[in-house]
């Protein structure tokens, strides 16, 4: 049991720092986090796909152009330079 | 005749790679190829709804060697509507695209990342598999996110991160979700689960329940997740816009969640109520922040929100009728949302804003685009003898039958909430005194696609009998088979 506990602590750790976080790179790693840990969790119930860690590195390349393309369009990896909208 | 299936799969992912490698030789081709790939797409989904008889349902098996009874992709009713209207939008997006992406560095990519997106919305479409659903929706997803971006300025890669964010979220609760059916049922099949899933467990059922409708929720822009829709649907290429507001939140979101809410599941009261109190919060939420819009693509992304509101609160009713308000509603909604984000695409290259205060009096100007963006805006609005006037009174009748009058109001203030806001596009883009001027021709490539997707609103809204009964109730027809979807695919 307490390794299914274990997972499901990383996730929240994950979501904690995309939420409280200001700098997109440590929301980046946030969301790679909580990647990991539901893929922990598939594994533990005996998945053996290999989908998922397909996805988890398209995820990450995705992840790695786009702050590539916000430090040279912005400048700086900070949120709350980024406030050309209003969602 | 099974082998369409896949082909609805690979297609465009060999298309995309193709125009990859082409585009990485310096070849050109990558436009006709794309414009083929889509034309073959939406001409053998037509074909398969002419050759696959009344109310069957098709099946491939993509690795029966691999797992036995496993990996299927499925065309019933509910998946046949949505291929139709997916790869017919994405042909016209294809059409539209020749011209107005010219103006954008790297064409070829644009067009492979499209290829990839209408690989990933046939994919969850067809597949009849939890963990291929989950891929080929981040395929999706993927392809989405790169999109957005792909004006590169600083409100584009902005847009881009936000949907980033809260799409990976949405699709990490969607994956969680599925672990637990996983853990609990041991197969990741669609068919295998709604036979083998306990039926005494109604916690855990609604637990996970809970999880897919805040996971399919957020890719469908559900109320209290709708904040990334305004600024990805404002900052994409138009097409790409028409793109994610009429496809990508429908059949990543709802198709998916209607999918396994009620073919896998069994929908249970509580979730009903979920939706319903979420589908019209968001309805009213959208339409009154639509009102006020200056920006076109704004308003009309809040008017999205709005309509998926409707779709969400008709299908959670659960009654024959409101179900099929909300296929037809999201069907309409398929054709009047890409009509009126082309239009908004061409009046902002046209006159190169889409400032409401800086337009005025495109009408004699711009007349057939006008004349389609009225087409539209009619349509949505809700206002006879359109398309989406039959599917919002279908609606408000089911929930006035199933004595959910405060639904029926909803409904109808969101739709006086709509009107009011695209009667505020009329007035402040089409009509009135000139202002600001017109640069440049619409060109022919531009027009065809919203000339066309103009008199299709029309003609649904005249031909309502025949497409609700050979388009939407075989739909129907799908989702009230309920959990005995499982049976029908053989569920070994």
């Amino acid at each position: 049991m307490y390794e299914y506990a274990g997972c499901l602590i990383i996730f929240l750790i994950g979501l904690y720092a995309v939420m409280v976080k200001r700098n997109l790179y440590k929301i980046v790693i946030g969301i790679l986090t909580m990647e990991f840990a539901v893929d922990f969790f598939l594994v533990l119930l005996g998945n053996r796909k290999w989908g998922t860690a397909l996805i988890v590195l398209a995820v990450t390349l995705i992840a790695l152009a786009l702050l590539i393309r916000a430090q040279a369009v912005f400048q700086s990896l900070d949120a709350e330079k980024m406030k050309e909208l209003n969602g | 005749m099974t082998l369409f299936l896949p082909a609805f799969i690979v297609v465009p992912l060999v298309a995309a790679l193709a125009i990859m490698f082409l585009s990485w030789q310096k070849k050109p081709g990558a436009v006709t190829l794309a414009n083929v790939a889509t034309v073959y797409l939406f001409a053998s989904a037509l074909a398969l709804y002419f050759f696959r008889p009344f109310n069957t349902v098709l099946l491939f098996n993509i690795s029966g060697w691999l797992s036995p009874g496993g990996n299927l992709l499925i065309l019933d009713g509910l998946s046949h509507i949505h291929l139709l209207v997916a790869n017919f939008v994405a042909w016209m997006v294809a059409i539209y695209s020749i011209d107005y992406m010219k103006k954008f560095a790297n064409r070829d990519n644009y067009f492979a990342l499209l290829l990839l997106m209408i690989t990933g919305i046939n994919g969850v479409i067809l597949t009849g598999d939890f963990f291929t659903l989950f891929v080929f929706l981040e395929i999706g997803a993927l392809a989405a996110y790169a999109l957005v971006g792909f004006g590169n300025k600083r409100a584009e890669i902005e847009a881009a991160f936000k949907y980033f964010v809260l799409g990976e979220i949405a699709s990490l609760f969607i994956l969680l979700s599925i672990g637990f059916v996983y853990g609990l049922t041991g197969t990741f099949s669609l068919a295998q689960v709604s036979q083998a899933f306990p039926a005494g467990a109604v916690a855990i059922k609604n637990l996970i329940l809970t999880l897919f409708v805040v996971g399919f929720g957020m890719k469908a822009a559900l109320f209290p997740f709708h904040a990334w829709l305004p600024d990805a649907h404002t900052s994409s290429p138009s097409p790409i816009s028409a793109l994610l507001s009429g496809i990508i939140i429908k059949t990543l979101g709802v198709y998916a969640l209607v999918r396994i809410l009620y073919n896998v599941f069994g929908v249970t009261n509580q979730i009903s109520l979920l939706l319903m109190v979420l589908g019209g919060t968001t309805v009213i939420v959208g339409g009154f922040l639509s009102v006020g819009q200056k920006d076109i693509k704004r308003l009309m992304a809040y008017s999205s929100i709005s309509q998926i509101g409707n779709i969400i609160a008709a299908i959670s009713l659960g009654s024959p009728l409101g179900i099929m308000g909300g296929i037809f509603h999201a069907f309409n909604h398929a054709l009047m949302k890409p009509l009126l984000f082309l239009n908004a695409g061409a009046i902002d290259r046209a006159t190169g804003t889409r400032d409401l205060r800086k337009l005025g009096g495109l009408s004699s100007r711009m007349p057939i685009v006008s004349a389609a963006s009225i087409f539209g805006s009619l349509a949505i609005s809700g206002l006879p003898p359109f398309n989406g006037f039959w599917s919002k009174m279908f609606i408000i009748i089911a929930s006035a039958q199933a004595g959910n009058l405060v639904l029926a109001v909803i409904i109808a203030v969101g739709s006086i909430l709509t009107l009011a806001s695209y009667l505020n596009f009329m007035k402040g883009a089409i009509f009135g005194p000139a202002v600001g001027e017109v640069k440049e021709a619409t060109p022919l490539s531009m027009l065809i696609p919203i000339v066309i997707l103009a008199f299709l609103c029309l003609g649904v809204g005249l031909f309502v009998p025949v497409v609700s009964q050979y388009l939407v109730n075989p739909a129907v027809v799908s989702i009230f088979n309920g959990i005995g979807y499982g049976k029908l695919m053989g569920g070994n």
